[in-house]
């Protein structure tokens, strides 16, 4: 499931570390659902729109899947030759 | 260390060093002391108590965790029980038709431990690791 945590995250300048103690989870656990390794709880989900003051569907989109991080070296390798 | 880790510890530390001395201790009562058969089985099996008080400790970490944390651990005694309880059924089927030294089951719960400790890393890999 695709989510925006991190955009969220990014505009409030708040670390991982920052937001998982707002939530009351790990930084791990943040970490996996910002890769879209992890989709969480209903619970969690709300917590999460309610700590960003947005409608839950504006965090989690479940018709689309999380792409996860293009690796540095894969983008160079994909980028046309100027 | 959060506090609940912290918690978790002692108390391991705490049962483990009950657990040590009561070995020794109820070995010495057995040997020398006039016991009736429930006595004696009821102090042959004290050092269960302070496995309880482990038990115990690991439930209140369980709660301590958060949900991935606890999904994480959950998958990993699935696995642990899984290696243990099939390995232990194996073994049983060879005990049974072939004559192969009977599986001393006092080695059951460690190995348990012992299993669980060497799955979490690898289920963690799954939620935790770097594309």
């Amino acid at each position: 499931m695709k989510n925006r945590l991190k955009v969220l995250r990014a505009e409030r300048d708040w670390s991982q570390a920052e937001l998982a103690e707002r939530l009351g989870v790990s930084r791990q656990t943040i970490n996996a659902i910002e890769r879209g390794r992890y989709d969480p709880s209903l619970p969690l989900a709300f917590k999460m729109a309610r700590l960003f003051e947005r409608p839950i569907e504006a965090l989690f989109d479940p018709d689309a899947e999380q792409t996860a991080p293009v690796p540095s070296k894969a983008v160079r390798s994909v980028r046309a030759p100027a | 260390m959060k506090p609940a880790a912290k918690s978790y510890l002692w108390d391991t530390v705490l049962a483990f060093a009950l657990y040590g001395a009561a070995i020794p201790a109820t070995d010495a009562l057995l040997a020398s002391a006039q016991l009736s058969p429930a006595e004696s089985a009821a102090l042959a099996l004290a050092p269960m108590l302070p496995v309880l008080l482990f038990v115990k400790a690991m439930l209140v970490f369980y709660r301590s965790l958060d949900e991935l944390q606890r999904k994480v651990a959950a998958e990993a005694i699935v696995v642990a029980a899984s290696v243990v309880g099939l390995g232990s059924f194996a073994w049983g089927w060879l005990e049974l038709r072939l004559a192969v030294p009977p599986l001393p089951t006092i080695w059951l719960l460690p190995a348990l431990f012992a299993a669980y400790g060497l799955a979490l890393p690898v289920v963690s890999r799954k939620y935790l690791a770097a594309p």
